[in-house]
């Protein structure tokens, strides 16, 4: 039986040229899939808008999400052109993802933005797809796009720390959460949404709340778990370690783990770079930890399914999906990409949606 | 003796929604047009990226070129990444235009980029695009495209307003966007200008792209085109400093008065009619003659523009960048105008296309 309304999103790179992604992309738009995100990682991956322009055309029922952009890379106007263009050429189906900056920033060897350079951002852009004027880098201007409505194309904030989560919370229409899937992060993330939703006078239930997660179709549960955690870490030592529920004892190891994370061959092209950081995780002797922090989205469809039935009943209803390495982050065989979309489709979509 | 062949560019707005614009695309596609401009004034039009890339599976055979990007509103990979996924989209036909900076910037309270800033993101972005490590703003990085191929073969056209831009785009570009007056004397020094300049960095001149950018005004006489346009934008003129551009001594102040409105976007951009204000304008101020002196004069009908063209071909400027000047608030907006206004210059192209 479906239960919780569940959504489903799925993110590919465009580590490939386009006329060979726009076919994965077409695929998740026959499927039961409800988002497409599209990274925002130029020196890795083909540039963002051409890509969610390629996509939009490609596609007539998905929503297309950039998963995620930063406030760095392009000035707000750039950024509200390309929401008012798109949405444009799929009315109702673009939705913004941005962060403070990943890999987009430090592979070009810039810094992540400010968590109030994020809001002053997201508040330019949002104000700017409504037609209004905007206060920017010390100057104000208002669009004079021409034959145009006003559209309020929705605006999420990935979200890996207390700090971008109260924010997000209070200006965003949605958020992308990586910040620990153990019982007591779940109420620290949702008392975070509570706490700063009371702060502007906002039903929290107006925010539309996605987990983010790998997740790794495989015969058996312990087959996968051989190359996957089920999560990334990364956050975990971005900027700060307080705040995020970290064991003291914990934390330098983390450090150790997460020593290459700004390193792009060794998270995107390094071979079987999954099963490198299950063996690194145990020769820390934080693997255990990690485990008891990740979704554990791993296995056959049914302890998948088992997995996501208990996160339903904590109240984590939409997920966004990467597909767990067991290759290179960018490459992957295409019929690896079309399993995972007929999978996620056919063997979890209809239980929860 | 035969006439050298004409080729042309036309540069079209993103003002209307891309479902609108891509007939326009579409039929200048058709029609033989050379290339396609796409501007980048994100507070005023469709983002480029977003259009260039519709504009890609539109078409064809056309040529796509940003007409102008800047180097301040996006960081030199994102604008590499894009560059490599448009031409893989249209191989070949991708074309990047840059200038220091229009009304992408001064819309926005931003200052155009200097030249040397230019300069060092032309250079990011070369290296980019061969694979290689760049170095931008005190970082170097490199990219790590997948499944790419190197080089990433994209002309780089530098769009020139000033004798300093001419001599590093000499330097460092594939070809030149030029709207620098149009008189037989100004025409010639910026030619020399250019060899020069590429002769003294070991470059040889010849393969440069040079295009020359001026609004085509078509009429049912000259004069009637006259009456609602100047044949050329002088806005540059006033842009950075006014010396060295050959204007003369009692012409720079009605200039700058002529000018004064420029960087105001309803202005230049939506104001009714605003050719022929300007026409008015510059009668009132002294300048009108010396403007249409300075004016490639691409007025008429198409046999009046396909003459003109011959004379100014004989003078070595084969390749126009055209664009309809502004009748309206920021040209006709009609699909009848604009559709009419390609197949007018799909006329003149067969009047002045030289031989097979």
């Amino acid at each position: 039986m479906a239960k919780y309304g569940m959504k489903f999103a799925l993110a590919f790179t465009q580590g490939a040229p386009l006329d060979r992604v726009a076919e994965w992309w077409k695929a998740l738009d026959r499927s039961r899939v409800h988002t497409i995100g599209l990274p925002d990682s130029p020196a890795l991956l083909r540039e963002l808008y051409v890509s969610m322009t390629v996509a939009a055309l490609a596609t007539a029922r998905i929503q297309l999400m950039s998963w995620v952009t930063n406030p760095v890379t392009r000035h707000p106007s750039v950024t509200a052109a390309a929401l008012m263009a798109l949405n444009e050429l799929a009315p109702g189906r673009i939705a913004l993802g941005i962060a403070t900056g990943d890999s987009a920033l430090w592979a070009t060897g810039q810094k992540a933005a400010k968590v109030e350079e994020l809001r002053a951002y997201v508040r330019a852009v949002k104000a700017m797809t409504r037609g209004e004027r905007v206060s920017w880098g010390g100057g104000q201007f208002t669009p004079n796009w021409s034959n145009w409505k006003p559209a309020d194309v929705p605006i999420y904030i990935a979200c890996s720390g207390p700090k971008v989560l109260t924010m997000a919370a209070q200006e965003a229409d949605g958020v992308i959460v990586t910040m620990g899937f153990a019982p007591e992060n779940i109420r620290m993330i949702q008392d975070t949404i509570a706490t700063a939703c009371a702060t502007v006078k906002r039903d929290p239930a107006t925010l539309d709340f996605w987990s983010n997660c790998h997740i790794a179709f495989a015969p058996s549960r312990a087959e996968a778990m051989e190359y996957t955690l089920g999560w990334t870490t990364n956050w975990l030592t971005e900027m700060t370690t307080k705040g995020k529920n970290i064991p003291d004892h914990v934390v330098p190891k983390l450090h150790e783990f997460n020593r290459d994370i700004h390193d792009l061959d060794a998270v995107y092209k390094t071979p079987d770079r999954g099963r490198a950081l299950v063996k690194r995780a145990k020769d820390l002797g934080i693997y255990d930890w990690i485990l008891s922090q990740s979704p554990q989205l791993f296995g056959t469809a049914g302890d998948i399914c088992a997995r996501l039935e208990m996160y339903g009943g904590l109240g984590l209803r939409n997920w966004f999906f990467l597909q767990s390495s067991r290759g290179t982050f960018v490459g992957g065989a295409d019929q690896d990409k079309y399993d995972l979309i007929d999978k996620i489709s056919n063997e979890i979509v209809p239980r929860f949606s | 003796m035969t006439a050298p062949a004409v080729r042309f560019g036309i540069n079209f707005t993103q003002q209307v929604p891309v479902e609108r614009i891509r007939p326009w695309w579409q039929a200048a596609d058709r029609v033989g047009i050379a290339m396609l401009g796409l501007p980048d004034s994100p507070l005023l039009l469709r983002e480029l990226y977003v259009t260039t890339a519709a504009a890609a599976l539109a078409t064809t055979r056309i040529r796509l070129l940003t007409c102008v990007s800047n180097p301040v509103t996006r960081h030199p990979s994102v604008t590499a990444a894009a560059l490599l996924t448009l031409a893989e989209l249209a191989p070949g036909r991708i074309a990047f235009g840059i200038g220091t900076g229009d009304s992408a910037l001064w819309s926005i309270g931003e200052k155009p980029a200097r030249i040397v800033e230019l300069r060092a993101y032309i250079r990011a972005l070369k290296a980019l695009l061969r694979g290689e490590h760049a170095a931008w703003r005190g970082h170097r990085f490199k990219p790590q495209w997948s499944n790419a191929v190197f080089p990433v073969d994209i002309p780089l056209l530098i769009a020139c307003a000033g004798p300093k831009m001419l001599a590093m785009a000499a330097e460092e570009a594939d070809g030149f966007l030029i709207n620098m007056g149009y008189a037989p004397a100004q025409t010639a020094w910026i030619q020399e200008t250019i060899e020069t300049a590429a002769r003294a960095a070991g470059r040889d001149p010849a393969p440069l792209e040079v295009w020359w950018n001026a609004p085509v005004a078509f009429a049912e006489s000259r004069a009637a085109a006259m009456a609602g346009s100047l044949g050329w934008g002088l806005n540059w003129l006033t842009e950075g400093t006014m010396e060295g551009k050959g204007i003369p001594e009692q012409l720079k102040e009605p200039i700058r008065r002529f000018n004064a409105d420029n960087h105001d976007l309803y202005a230049v951009y939506r104001m009714p009619d605003r050719g022929r204000v300007l026409v008015e304008r510059a009668k009132t101020l002294g300048i009108y003659d010396w403007a249409i002196e300075q004016s490639p004069q691409l007025f008429g009908t198409p046999d009046d523009v396909a003459a003109r063209l011959r004379t100014l071909a004989a003078r070595g400027l084969t390749r126009w960048m055209c664009f309809q000047p502004m009748h309206g608030a920021y040209g006709p907006h009609t699909d009848a105008a604009r559709l009419g206004y390609i197949e007018k210059l799909a006329a003149v192209a067969a009047r002045v296309a030289g031989p097979a």
